[in-house]
């Protein structure tokens, strides 16, 4: 108990560190594009909240629905959601933070739970210090703790991704645990669409459980089986009716007292009885069995339940949202000196990517980590749970691999591998220090202090160039590479893509709150009027600044360097002024460069000086 | 693994050491501002080091861009290397190597601080004799039906403008992702030619007629509803096509030989579909590189 007792705290503490990091460093983050369409969205589905309190009927109604979830519809609302009732709250009611930082604090909260998740799964298998370790790597890669800071859903659905994998592995030994990694994957669809792919990546431990659990119980064997199979059947029986009716015909055929929802409560029903007649007569295949029907029955309902869009029009709804995904654009995105514009995309990009954007001192252990864990697996040496977690790292690497997946994003969209690729690190750390602390030989106090030094000054020892480019990079941390790739000025010189999603305008926006005159027009390229008005809203840029939508029409231009921007640039040359009055310079790389129309009064010869500033940053 | 960290370690403390000082780029533009003569170009190594356009002269032409380090720079003298050797993959001795073929170096590299100045001088310039987008006012653009009909487009002081809403004029825009001053151009298509007309005195002295075309920008992107692009170039009885595939957004060079005392000369565009794209079109005379 004691032990316990320990680790309880030590999760505790962890989940304290996260949050107040996150909360501390918010400030200073951009606001990416996305995100403060989240923000808006995130306000109006809050309003919902409201309604549902205030007018539950109203509240209900397709129309107060439609007016308050059909913006920005293409994603679930659970994130959104909770990021707008944060922001209702700790704004607008107790005025306890700037808006952004009130929209943000859910993902910092579940940011946080991902370091006590991270510890937990790796305590398993290893000690205190390897446990630490390895929830610290969730902090310490320079992008996953930019993206850690976003009211967006990448970083919570590694979250949601880890906790249906804890419930999972949980419900294993302990009660009711099958439930509950039903309710996480409906928290998971609720997140975001990779959690699609949660069942696809573990069904096949699961199935595996089950066999092993039911061998030789031949009664356990088919009811798991029936169990297993109803929803699959109707699952099958509905996917043939879509392929002969055709899409418009389906859709009108799925109506609420329909033959196709009938087959779908039948499977689900089916399901239901046959886990229940399996429950009394063989626990253990039940166990087995039941995070799979959880998940299968739960999921979709919690899904369903949770975002009040799809309440009238289930089926087209549902069948909209997917359908924005597959049909999703791809942005040029720049990878070894070549603009990648359309799949297919190379194979090994995600892989390469993510070896120059890990810190390379937490990249290599995780690659020890992975490689050795396979061997174990291979020579039948590991044990369920770390099979697991080797298959939860390679899968989203593995899936966002496939060449006809979209590929921009930076390394967002295959977050949920890095909290396993972090315990496989920690694995890796821990049989490391065994091996050094093996080398000290004798019995002698020194030697025993020694020994008992080692596991913390190689954990420190990992970390710490990790935790300098973090906070060096911050926060600037889509442009983060790792030393492997020469830094970012390595990376630029690979022609790689230096920044995206439009946040590192945070980095010139002193400078023309400093130097623009009272009114003048700005252009801040890549910036829609969302960001503009959020940086307005939390005083990060003046308001009595005019914001233009051209570089024609502006004084200043803050140009967003991208190599399929250029012609923007060279456009600002000519228009403006081919000489840059400022820039943010990232390890002497330019990111957004600002430009000063020549008529314009002349900008103070001496630079600003910007609090913190580690990087270069010029003025003129 | 503890030696990987240690590396790791050693690299972050190292690389603001590589930072370039605000002083040493004013050195280096006091240096450039004595000694730099007209026709010289500044190239910056790595190609994207763009921080010193800040400090540069004005009027000194400054490249820097993903395929500068392999450019001829044809039309510039003498070439200014601004060089951050010392940072990562800088690959400076690879670098050199490539770029020194035909080309001398004058003097000794100078250092300030990080910054890394020389002078070469270029053998592998190639003197202009005419240049469409300085001289667009003594071009004469027309439309050709497929029928070999000519509309003339009307010189309205800027740029030449002709039916279907076509106009062609001068500007500066990207064609991957290096800078171009060229004429813009589209085509109204369905067999339809845009065709920039030469006359022979005006490039009387030329050895060789260089066209180079690309699609601008981010509308070269577009691949959809479009269909390849034609030129041609053609020296009175000598021509010379090549297709632009949709979506190829490379500059493609075409070049036929003059006679010095001046011949005709046409370059023409054929586009069926030609979408929302538009053209970047360099049409020059020069000296043969024989």
């Amino acid at each position: 108990m004691r032990q316990q007792r320990i680790d309880r705290r030590i999760a505790l503490g962890l989940f304290a560190l996260g949050f107040a990091l996150l909360l501390a460093t918010e400030g200073s983050v951009g606001f990416v594009r996305d995100e403060s369409v989240y923000f808006y969205a995130g306000s109006a589905h809050a309003r919902w909240v409201g309604t549902l309190f205030s007018d539950p009927v109203l509240a209900v109604s397709a129309a107060s629905i439609d007016r308050d979830f059909a913006f920005n519809h293409e994603h679930p609302a659970l994130m959104k959601t909770l990021f707008g009732i944060s922001h209702a709250i700790f704004h607008d009611t107790l005025h306890w933070m700037r808006p952004a930082a009130a929209f943000r604090l859910p993902a910092f909260v579940l940011s946080a739970l991902t370091l006590t998740l991270i510890y937990a799964l790796a305590r398993r298998r290893c000690g205190r210090i390897a446990s630490v370790f390895a929830a610290l790597t969730w902090l310490a890669v320079p992008r996953q703790f930019f993206h850690e800071h976003l009211a967006c859903f990448d970083a919570p659905m590694a979250f949601m991704w880890l906790l249906v994998v804890w419930c999972w592995l949980k419900a294993r030994d302990a009660p009711r645990y099958w439930l509950y990694t039903g309710l996480a994957f409906g928290a998971a669809l609720a997140t975001k669409l990779n959690a699609f792919f949660i069942p696809v990546a573990l069904a096949p431990f699961g199935l595996w459980r089950v066999f092993l659990a039911s061998k030789g119980k031949d009664e356990a064997r088919r009811l798991a089986g029936a169990a297993l199979g109803a929803p699959l059947f109707a699952m099958a029986l509905i996917g043939g009716v879509f392929l002969v009716l055709g899409q418009a015909s389906f859709l009108n055929a799925f109506e609420p007292l329909s033959g196709l929802s009938a087959i779908l409560i039948l499977g689900v029903g089916a399901t239901c009885v046959f886990s229940a007649k399996l429950a009394a007569v063989d626990a253990t295949t039940f166990r087995a069995v039941a995070p799979l029907v959880a998940m299968a029955v739960l999921g979709p309902l919690v899904f369903y339940v949770h975002w009040p869009w799809l309440w009238f029009h289930p089926i087209a709804r549902v069948g909209e949202y997917v359908g924005f995904h597959l049909h999703h654009i791809d942005y040029p995105w720049m990878y070894l000196g070549q603009l990648l514009l359309a799949p297919p995309f190379p194979l090994a990009y995600v892989l390469a990517v993510t070896a120059l954007t890990v810190p390379t001192s937490l990249f290599a252990l995780m690659v020890l980590g992975t490689g050795s864990e396979l061997l174990r697996l291979i020579r039948r040496r590991a044990s369920e749970a770390d099979a697991i977690i080797l298959g939860m790292a390679a899968f989203s690497i593995a899936l966002i691999s496939l060449p006809s997946v979209p590929h921009f994003g930076g390394v967002k969209h295959w977050l949920p591998s890095m909290p396993f690729l972090g315990i496989l690190a920690a694995y890796a750390l821990e049989r490391g220090a065994v091996g050094l602390a093996a080398l000290v030989r004798g019995e002698t106090r020194r030697a025993q202090g020694l020994r008992s030094v080692i596991p913390y000054a190689l954990t420190s020892l990992v970390l710490l160039p990790a935790a300098i480019a973090t906070a060096r990079y911050f926060p600037y941390g889509t442009s983060y590479y790792s030393e492997l790739a020469g830094g970012l000025p390595g990376a630029a010189t690979l022609g790689m893509q230096r920044q995206y999603w439009a946040n590192n305008v945070t980095g010139v926006l002193p400078w023309i709150n400093a130097n623009a005159r009272p009114g003048e027009r700005v252009y801040l390229h890549e910036n829609h009027s969302g960001q503009v008005a959020d940086y307005i809203a939390n005083g990060m840029v003046r308001k009595d600044l005019q914001f233009v939508g051209s570089i024609r029409d502006a004084d200043i231009v803050a140009y967003q360097y991208h190599q399929e921007f250029r012609d923007a640039e060279f456009q600002t040359w000519q228009l403006i002024n081919p000489r840059p009055a400022f820039g943010l310079y990232v390890d002497e790389t330019p990111q957004v460069i600002v430009y000063r129309r020549r008529s314009s009064r002349a900008a103070p010869a001496e630079g600003l000086a910007i609090p913190g500033g580690g990087l270069a940053k010029s003025s003129r | 693994m503890a030696l990987v960290a240690l590396a790791c370690l050693v690299f972050q403390f190292w690389m603001p050491s590589t930072h370039v000082a605000e002083s040493d780029y004013r050195a280096v533009a006091k240096v450039l501002s004595e000694e730099s003569k007209a026709g010289d170009v500044v190239l910056l190594h790595p190609w994207w080091t763009d921080r010193a356009r800040m400090y540069l002269p004005d009027g000194l032409q400054v490249e820097g861009h993903l395929t500068s380090d392999t450019a001829d720079f044809k039309r510039n003298a003498r070439i200014w290397v601004v060089a951050e050797p010392h940072l990562p993959r800088a690959a400076m001795s690879r670098f050199l190597a490539q770029f020194s073929e035909r080309r001398s170096e004058i003097g000794a590299p100078r250092d300030f601080g990080n910054l890394e100045l020389r002078l070469f001088n270029n053998g592998r310039m190639v003197p202009l004799t005419f240049s469409a987008a300085r001289q667009l006012a003594d071009v004469a653009v027309s439309l050709r039906s497929p029928d070999g009909n000519r509309t003339p487009c009307r010189w309205d002081g800027s740029s030449h403008v002709c039916d279907f809403g076509q106009r062609v004029t001068v500007a500066t825009h990207e064609v991957f992702y290096a800078p171009y001053r060229c004429l813009m151009m589209s085509a109204p298509g369905n067999g339809t030619s845009t065709e920039v007309e030469l006359s022979p005195e005006s490039v009387r002295g030329s050895q060789q007629m260089v066209l180079q075309f690309g699609l601008l920008g981010e509308s070269g992107f577009q691949r959809e509803d479009v269909s390849d692009a034609m030129f041609t170039l053609k020296v009175a009885e000598k021509e010379v096509t090549e297709t632009l595939v949709a979506g190829d957004r490379a500059m493609h060079t075409l070049t036929l030989p003059i006679a010095p005392e001046g011949e005709p000369v046409r370059a023409r565009l054929t586009v069926d579909k030609p979408g929302d794209r538009t053209f970047c079109v360099v049409l020059e005379g020069e000296r043969s590189t024989q």
